[in-house]
């Protein structure tokens, strides 16, 4: 696929800001997994609380 | 070389000084090669940059550029030699990335990240520098594959580089360049990274401090988080799921506390094993009609706008969100949010405590440097995802 510079930089931005948006989406995603997560005690520690 | 050397006294004799400078230019290319390869040596010994990678990687450009050697192809009879056998069923394959993945899975430890979640967004920020350098990169002329796979030398991750490379289908030189450029700026993040952080903050900034909360992190939330985020990943984009899935089955291997001689062998003898192999096969690569290219020298100097733009990507994002926070987060923990770890985080601590001996905010960037091994990665399969889009792959 042979395209000129400016195509490529137009393609070029595309995928930069949809990869920007990406990543920073993947690790919101990350981000409520870990806060879901974390709410897991283990029962020890469940039971050394009560 | 006998023959050449012959051949080089004929022409002359002759007066056929094309074929005289043909001769003579080789073997000045071959001696900048064997040059080549010795700084890379010397950098790995003398210097300690990444002397795992390096020095295999400088003993195969070495190797490689030896006139009529058939480690990688006999120049008689066109048979795979060694090296190219393992180039072939190692990296061609994407084997040789996806096992050090493994290895540097169940290296990792998630647990800072758990306790201080947050600092997850600065690996994303700080994964600016590939898109900046991609941009850089098809301005200069290369292809869109090109200009991706050069970008992610900014992932400041050797594997994904490779792999990206490779999935991409790029020539070995390029890749062996990429792979080059990455390790060896990798090693320099410690003079790289305090001028550009320096440049973006103020005194101030460098002096706030930021509150850590230790808390226990359960066995089963480290055990569930690497089951989900490649599920998560794999939805997002499947590309992902050899990159994510080998991280992420590494520390699990490491998490779930069952499998110790697997995690110590993931650790040590399966990451030194496929380091080794991986990087003088790279090495081996590095011919001198190949690698002494334009191209060349435009990657190794794209490899630092890369980790430029990261370390500003990720400050600059913290400067971004103190706008908005009651309790600011130092900046410069912004760039430890690039995968360099765990040399990045210890180079803003060390800053920290240049500028306060009292300042202690290594756990947060410990925290950002870990997120910044998952934004890598991730970021790494954008661009494969996007880039294959847009190339028609």
């Amino acid at each position: 696929m042979n395209n000129t510079i400016a195509q490529n930089l137009v393609i070029g931005l595309e995928v930069s800001a949809w990869g920007l948006v990406g990543v920073f989406g993947a690790l919101l995603l990350f981000f409520f997994i870990m806060i879901g997560l974390d709410k897991i005690k283990e029962k020890d520690d469940t039971d050394k609380q009560a | 070389m006998i023959q050449d050397v012959q051949a080089l006294f004929q022409a002359f004799a002759a007066g056929n000084m094309d074929i005289a400078a043909d001769i003579g230019i080789s073997y000045l290319k071959m001696l900048l090669m064997f040059l080549i390869g010795a700084v890379l040596i010397w950098l790995a010994i003398k210097k300690d940059y990444e002397p795992a990678l390096l020095l295999p990687i400088g003993f195969g450009a070495i190797i490689t550029n030896i006139p009529f050697t058939s480690i990688v192809t006999d120049p008689h009879t066109g048979e795979q030699g060694i090296f190219g056998f393992l180039y072939q069923n190692t990296i061609t394959n994407e084997l040789f990335p996806v096992l050090i993945f493994i290895a540097i899975g169940a290296m990792i430890d998630f647990t800072p990240l758990f306790q201080s979640p947050s600092m997850l967004f600065f690996g994303a920020a700080a994964q600016l520098g590939i898109f900046a350098t991609m941009l850089v990169a098809l301005a200069l002329g290369f292809d869109l594959k090109e200009a991706g796979a050069i970008g992610v030398i900014g992932a400041a991750d050797g594997p994904t580089s490779i792999y990206v490379a490779n999935y991409f289908k790029l020539d070995p030189a390029m890749i062996a360049a990429i792979t080059v450029a990455a390790y060896s700026y990798m090693s320099l993040v410690p003079i790289i990274q305090p001028p550009v952080v320096r440049a973006l903050t103020t005194k101030k900034e460098r002096l706030i401090r930021m509150d850590f909360h230790q808390n226990k992190v359960s066995k089963t939330a480290k055990v569930l988080f690497p089951i989900l985020v490649t599920i998560a990943a794999g939805f997002i984009a499947k590309e992902s799921v050899a990159l994510v899935g080998a991280l992420m089955f590494g520390n699990l291997i490491r998490e779930c506390g069952v499998l110790g001689r697997l995690s110590e062998t993931a650790q040590n003898t399966l990451a030194n094993l496929v380091t080794l192999l991986l990087g003088i096969t790279i090495g081996t690569t590095m011919t001198a009609d190949a690698f002494l290219t334009g191209k060349t020298i435009l990657i190794m100097t794209m490899g630092l706008i890369a980790f430029v733009f990261d370390t500003a990507g990720g400050v600059l994002f913290a400067k971004f969100l103190n706008l908005f926070l009651k309790n600011k987060i130092n900046p410069m923990v912004g760039a430890a949010g690039i995968s360099a770890f765990p040399m990045s985080a210890r180079v803003i601590q060390k800053m920290a405590k240049e500028e306060d001996p009292t300042n202690f905010i290594l756990m947060q960037s410990i925290a950002a440097n870990v997120s910044g091994q998952l934004g890598s990665v991730v970021a790494g399969s954008m661009i494969l995802v996007l880039i294959g889009k847009a190339a028609g792959l």
